[in-house]
């Protein structure tokens, strides 16, 4: 395939898909620079790796394996699994990016104490808009298994809102 | 959506997504496609070097087989030196051609620095097999540099070869695997006469 086509296909591919992964890899992270980091190195990689991308069987299901392994890799870079609560509130973040980080935060915080698995079945299903079905293919588990990791976690956000509110 | 069930999960489905509108910087965009294009003028470029490579490579062979395949006065008298041979004995290998007057070996490599260097050895210096795979494994103090290929001409002076085939038999072939030490890559290693 000629270059100057593979450029195009890649190009319109950026435009379309970027801030879906980039809300991913935001959601996960906390980081802008990390985040696009992440969003670059998926593309790229998805680019060396073939002629044609348009031949990709589900490029979709591809970029978020690709762009949710990064994640873990940035993680294991940083000797931890998850970013740690305590350090989120206090990151450095431009002014413009002060609305999605407010909601990076409050997404983060609903979600703390849960299991990584359970959390990350809900953030692949709310955050990132996957079915059950993407996400049990996703994660290599049955899908049966993700909707109970999910009702879990959302019984367990929801107790703990409870408590929350009773305190008040 | 009567289901109370189905309900409360929508009403925290609706919380826990992000209000926000998540964008991607615009000089993402632009950083991607600059590295995309950076690495297709890079691939070309690898292909047009290993090109020019097997270029300069056959050029050196050809140039310098012709050169040095001329034995000079010094040379035909000079006797064979006992410390050599004691060396080609002791290691068991074979000298690359029968007479060290009548061989050129050439190794091409590349650094990653992507200068590319041509490393000669020739008739008038030691050409014994032994010293050749020496003098690589030197180059192997420098791990950013590989060789590409090693190309050693010889043919005996005076001798010829009915067919391509005898003059082969004549050369000893070296076995790659010799050079493949830690950091010496050899995409290949020929034997050329000229």
């Amino acid at each position: 395939m000629e270059t100057q086509q593979r450029l195009e296909q890649l190009e319109r591919l950026v435009a379309e898909r970027q801030d879906w992964l980039f809300r991913f890899a935001y959601m996960r992270i906390g980081r802008r620079e990390d985040a696009e980091d992440v969003v670059q190195d998926t593309f790229l990689r998805l680019f060396r790796k073939f002629e044609n991308l348009e031949q990709v069987e589900n490029l979709d299901a591809y970029l978020v394996r690709s762009v949710s392994n990064a994640c873990q890799d940035y993680f294991k870079r940083r000797h931890t699994t998850t970013i740690e609560l305590a350090r989120i509130a206090d990151m450095p973040s431009e002014e413009s990016d002060k609305a999605i980080h407010e909601e990076f935060v409050r997404i983060t915080r609903m979600l703390d104490g849960l299991p990584t698995e359970q959390a990350e079945a809900v953030r692949l299903h709310c955050l990132d808009e996957l079915k059950f079905k993407e996400i049990a293919v996703l994660q290599q588990v049955p899908e049966a298994t993700v909707k109970s990791r999910y009702r879990y976690a959302i019984n367990h956000i929801q107790k703990s809102l409870k408590r929350k509110e009773e305190k008040r | 959506m009567n289901d109370p069930q189905e309900k409360y999960f929508a009403e925290m489905e609706t919380m826990l997504c992000p209000k926000a509108e998540f964008r991607a910087s615009e000089a993402l965009r632009q950083r991607i496609m600059n590295e995309a294009k950076a690495e297709t003028t890079k691939r070309r470029a690898r292909i047009y070097r290993i090109a020019f490579t097997a270029a300069a490579c056959l050029a050196v062979a050809f140039l310098g087989g012709f050169h040095f395949l001329r034995p000079t006065a010094e040379d035909t008298s000079r006797p064979q030196q006992a410390s050599t041979q004691k060396i080609v004995q002791e290691n068991t290998t074979k000298p690359i051609a029968e007479s060290e007057d009548q061989v050129v070996a050439v190794a091409v490599g590349q650094a990653e620095s992507e200068a590319t260097f041509v490393h000669t050895r020739n008739s008038g210096q030691d050409m014994y097999e032994t010293e050749f795979v020496a003098e690589l494994e030197s180059i192997n103090v420098r791990p950013d540099y590989t060789l590409d290929a090693v190309n050693i001409t010889a043919e005996p002076e005076g001798v010829a070869y009915e067919s391509q085939e005898d003059r082969m038999q004549e050369l000893h072939y070296i076995d790659p695997a010799r050079y493949e030490t830690e950091g010496v890559q050899l995409d290949e290693i020929q034997i050329r006469s000229n």
